[in-house]
């Protein structure tokens, strides 16, 4: 569980509550998704990256995300460059006699690229510091402060609770079908593939069935639905400094919606176009 | 007649048929439950006792659409069909067999506060729960752990913390060990003793395991057929070893044995429960008749088909699973892998059809090395069967399961049809041959899988834990089959907890104890190794034991209650 596992710690960021820790991921959020000034974005950035410095994540935390995210990164960069129209640098394809040029990339282009990529690394690391530095249950008392529906955050620990379940049964039929001599590699093609791939799907999602019947009683005779209040174990408390930092974090939203409001930075910048 | 409500749980005439079911599950049951009581249910899989269960917790009928309910279930004085179960579940609480599908919680704290945070209660209130049902559980200090650190053991334990969480006065435990290794099985039972001795608390305990319910049940209830076929305490029940074979269920083999010298008429005095009784009344005295020579085993039976060399298995993540491990299995071998869970069992057995490769050293599969042999070409020569079949059916009708395997080995035709028929009737399941797998019951389904493997004709076959969660007859029909193969020729490796079936069946033993082998040899030289065996947490069968403290030990150790009463009687 890469993206939902709590690191402990006894950083600022961990000792806050999790309401000012929501806030600031809102702010950051925001004005990563209003704003399309390459240098907003990339101080927004360095504003992460500094907080991830202070809560202490390790490097190789990051480093396993990025990783995972290398390929639809250059993917989404390389598709904006491409498909903004503007001055052509130059072409991906150049010129043959009288075919081409085609793909040109764009100095409009290389901007909007790289705000896609400031945009993808902000939401990546802030999401990721907000879960590594709180654990669970903040989150879940915080649905039940705001008087969220029970059911839906029960469904939201169950999911969580049986990813490892979910993981060791895939595991299993895989290894019990490649005794049987099921291949998964060889197949050629994308029909192929699937049809290779139904042994070890459909045995997941029979048991999925089977379990959620034996699920839903083990739920109803540990009297789930009892009684409309529910307690759970745990109480955020918020300190008098975590109303300060949400207060400090409100207000630079306010900032972020101002400069909306004027206009400023929401356009890429086209003095930049000019070069 | 008027009825006097004498018991906590009052049954009567009670019937049930599950939606779109053909046959009633429950037909007519009456019983009553004391307060206080240690009831066990026993009974052949599809007798209906967890449709009894289900019935006395409100699930049944509750639960299910379109169920056909009749009859009267009392608990504590409610209506058991009409009461919400939600409600109920203060004054019940029923543990699943399968732990996994009642944990809730991500932290084993969690998980036990999700019963009483139904309620409501407050978190003072549920803190104080928490702690004393971990501590009743065994289970302190656990508390931040989460649920996938837990073993199979601990996980069963905390299911029942998350049951007394709520305390109820009736606790229901439906197979609470049939999923788990002997050291979870014994964790259980040490909490279900310490349950026990709590007067106030009734418990309903459906299992398997006759030896156990000896020692714990103040009177057993034995099912057949949706009703109540024999009742009475262990010691009027235990002691109708025909009736309980008819109704398929094993005593403890104490009272096997008792029951046969009573047949033979050397013995008819006397009527024991456990080995103590046994051995206080047994008419032949410690010094007993060691001289009787067991027949000498053939072992080695023909040239070697697996040799592992020196193997070392390391796991990505540094866990030493397999040390130096330096194992030859002949062609026709019947053999046993055992030892805890943990100690390398199954990790060894993946090595033989090439789904690990070990770390160092090597392993020789019929002359190839599995290291540079894919596992394609490896499972036409090792078959290999997982526990669970429905972590491999998929298919619409029965044939085509049994036919995905021989199709991978690219066979013809004919060859296929004719090896898919064979396997079919091998498994007596030719009737079923178009039905759907997902539709038949367990022990069917198993069958199905059992012949999916046979239909790639392999010459050795693996089997990890063959009978778990199998009644007794499922156990000798599995057994059976794998002897059959054995008879004609095949290897057969079974990785199993039951030292009954290893006693009965497998000809030699292999004990892994922390990823090394200790003990080879002969089952009954094994067996015999008390101490070696202890130290590996494992124990021979009940009748081994009491054959120890007669003086059968090794060479002669005895394996089985036929050859106590041949040592006994047979001169």
């Amino acid at each position: 569980m890469v993206f939902l596992e709590y690191l402990p710690g006894d950083s600022l960021f961990h000792r806050m509550d999790v309401r000012p820790k929501l806030t600031w991921f809102i702010v950051v959020t925001f004005f990563s998704l209003i704003f399309w000034d390459p240098l907003i974005l990339g101080g927004v950035l360095a504003v992460v990256l500094l907080t991830g410095l202070l809560i202490k994540i390790p490097y190789t935390k990051f480093e396993n995300l990025l990783r995972a995210l290398v390929v639809p990164m250059i993917f989404i960069v390389g598709f904006q460059t491409i498909a903004t129209p503007g001055n052509a640098l130059f072409y991906i394809i150049p010129s043959v006699g009288s075919i081409g040029p085609w793909l040109p990339v764009t100095v409009e282009g290389l901007i909007v690229g790289l705000v896609f990529l400031f945009r993808i690394l902000i939401m990546v690391f802030s999401s990721s510091m907000l879960t590594l530095t709180t654990p669970l249950y903040h989150f879940l008392a915080l649905l039940r402060k705001v008087h969220f529906p029970y059911q839906f955050a029960f469904v939201v620990t169950t999911g969580i609770r049986f990813i490892p379940v979910l993981e060791k049964e895939a595991i299993m039929t895989i290894e019990a079908q490649k005794a049987r001599g099921a291949d998964m590699e060889a197949s050629k093609g994308f029909m192929q593939t699937i049809r290779a791939y139904i042994p070890i799907l459909l045995p997941m999602l029979i048991n999925a069935v089977r379990r959620s019947e034996n699920l839903a009683m083990a739920m109803v005779s540990r009297g789930f639905g009892a009684s409309d209040e529910w307690t759970t174990l745990y109480e955020i408390k918020a300190k008098s400094s975590d109303y300060v930092y949400t207060f400090l974090f409100i207000a630079v939203l306010c900032v972020g919606v101002y400069m909306y409001s004027v206009g400023y930075g929401v356009q890429p910048p086209k003095l930049w176009a000019r070069i | 007649m008027a009825t006097i409500t004498t018991g906590i749980v009052e049954i009567e005439n009670l019937w049930y048929t599950y939606p779109r079911a053909a046959r009633p599950a429950l037909q007519g049951l009456n019983l009553t439950v004391r307060a206080g009581e240690f009831l066990a249910i026993m009974g052949r899989t599809g007798s209906g006792k967890t449709s009894l269960c289900l019935a006395i917790c409100g699930l049944v009928p509750q639960f299910f659409e379109g169920g056909e309910f009749r009859g009267k279930v009392l608990v504590d004085g409610v209506v058991a069909s009409e009461t919400p179960t939600q409600k109920l579940a203060s004054k019940v609480g029923l543990v699943f067999q399968d732990s996994e599908s009642q944990i809730f919680g991500v932290t084993v704290k969690d998980d036990v506060a999700f019963g009483p945070g139904n309620f409501g209660l407050d978190t003072r209130e549920i803190l104080t729960r928490v702690t004393d049902s971990l501590s009743t559980v065994r289970l302190t200090g656990y508390e931040d752990r989460e649920i996938d650190t837990l073993s199979g053991g601990e996980k069963q334990r905390l299911a029942l913390a998350g049951v007394l969480a709520m305390k109820p006065k009736i606790l229901l435990l439906d197979e609470p060990t049939s999923q788990i290794d002997p050291v979870g099985k014994d964790e259980v039972f040490l909490v279900v003793e310490r349950l026990r001795e709590d007067a106030e608390r009734t418990v309903i305990i459906v299992e398997h395991r006759a030896e156990e319910i000896a020692r714990y049940a103040d009177r057993i209830v034995v099912m057949d057929s949706g009703k109540i076929a024999l009742e009475g305490s262990p010691r009027e029940v235990f002691g109708q070893v025909d009736r309980l074979y008819e109704l398929g269920v094993r005593p403890p083999q104490v009272c096997e044995l008792a029951h046969r010298l009573a047949k033979s008429g050397l013995w008819s005095d006397a009527n024991p429960l456990t080995e103590d009784e046994l051995l206080r009344s047994l008419p032949l005295k410690r010094t007993g008749r060691k001289d009787v020579r067991m027949q000498e085993e053939r072992l080695q039976v023909g040239t070697p088909i697996i040799e592992v060399m020196a193997v070392d298995h390391v796991y990505p993540g540094g866990r030493e699973a397999l040390r130096e491990v330096n194992l030859t299995i002949r062609r026709g071998e019947f053999l046993a892998i055992i030892g805890q869970n943990g100690s390398g069992k199954t990790t060894l057995v993946k090595h033989f059809n090439g789904l690990l490769k070990p770390t160092r050293g090597s392993v020789v599969v019929d002359g190839l090395n599995t290291a540079r042999t894919t596992i394609g070409e490896l499972s036409k020569r090792v078959g290999y069967i997982f526990q669970n079949p429905d972590h491999q059916i998929f298919a619409r009708t029965v044939r085509e399961e049994v036919a995905y395997g021989p199709k991978n080995m690219k066979l013809p035709k004919e060859e296929l049809e004719k090896r898919v028929n064979e396997a079919l009737e091998f498994v007596d399941m030719q009737r079923y041959s178009d039905s759907h797998p997902f539709l038949l019951a367990k022990g069917e389904r198993q069958r199905v899988a059992f012949a999916s493997i046979v239909s790639m004709r392999p010459e050795v076959l693996v089997v990890d834990e063959p009978t778990t969660g199998q009644d007794y007859e499922g156990r000798e029909r599995m057994m059976k089959m794998l002897s059959r193969l054995n008879q004609v020729g095949h290897t057969v490796v079974i990785v199993t907890h039951e030292m009954t079936i290893v006693a009965e069946y497998c000809r030699r033993v292999v004990v892994l104890n922390q990823g090394r082998i200790v003990l080879d040899g002969p089952t009954r030289r094994c067996f015999s190794q008390l101490d070696v065996l202890k130290e590996s947490f494992l124990a021979p069968p009940q009748i081994t034991r009491a054959g120890f403290e007669l003086g059968f030990s090794d060479p002669n150790a005895i394996l089985t209650v036929d050859e106590f009463v041949d040592l006994v009687g047979g001169d």
